[in-house]
């Protein structure tokens, strides 16, 4: 089959544009029901535009690569985490729904954690993405026909 | 009368000048991806077990993680 940066970005984006529903679902359900007064229309830029198209383009890196030089897909992805983190922790800083303070990170005007805390989130994502990569995007590559 | 024979002789101009273009499948392609969905998936490793034991155990703790958490994914 031909193309195979074209499949490799269609595979690469499909679960953040699916799981975009219960991203979108938490935060509406976080601030119209609950009335957490999270900024919405804020923060939801990067899990609707960025994400999406990042993943697609770690994963036609991935087919780039030459086989021998290619680390293995979860770890592949559990890389993308050193690109997304501060990507998204410097958009939050730049539109002001995250900040700091001596008392620890203070993100969409609602949550308060504690440097001990904050500490738990790197790892925490890079354990998501090396899992969502190894099971998820392994399978919808091989479905598209990429090794 | 002329238009429709200026029609007709335009379309075939057209026909002559574009070949019909082979539309059908080689071959089909619904088995392949029958067979791949149901191919056997590797087993999910006990390593990766704990380590989505660690993610929830994370949340549980801290539960103010799981929206920053959602906003990263």
């Amino acid at each position: 089959m031909n193309h195979p940066y074209l499949r490799a970005y269609m595979a690469g984006i499909v679960v953040p544009t699916a799981f975009l529903l219960v991203v979108m679902g938490v935060f509406c359900l976080a601030r119209f029901v609950f009335r957490v007064p999270v900024p919405i229309e804020r923060v939801i830029v990067f899990p609707m535009a960025l994400i999406p198209n990042m993943f697609g383009a770690w994963n036609m890196l991935h087919v780039a690569l030459m086989p021998g030089r290619r680390l293995s897909i979860g770890a592949h992805g559990a890389l993308l985490p050193f690109v997304l983190v501060p990507l998204g922790f410097t958009l939050g800083m730049l539109l002001g729904v995250i900040n700091i303070d001596r008392d620890g990170v203070h993100a969409f005007q609602t949550v308060r954690l504690a440097y001990v805390a904050a500490a738990f989130v790197f790892p925490v994502v890079i354990i998501v993405y090396y899992l969502v990569w190894k099971y998820m995007v392994a399978f919808l590559n091989d479905v598209v026909g990429i090794e | 009368m002329n238009a429709r024979r200026d029609h007709d002789e335009v379309r075939q101009a057209l026909r002559e000048a574009f070949p019909p273009v082979d539309t059908a499948l080689r071959r089909d392609l619904w088995p392949l991806m029958q067979r791949r969905f149901h191919a056997q998936r590797p087993r999910v490793a006990w390593y990766d077990w704990a380590l989505a034991g660690v993610v929830g155990g994370a949340i549980v703790v801290f539960p103010d993680l799981f929206l920053v958490l959602v906003y990263h994914l």
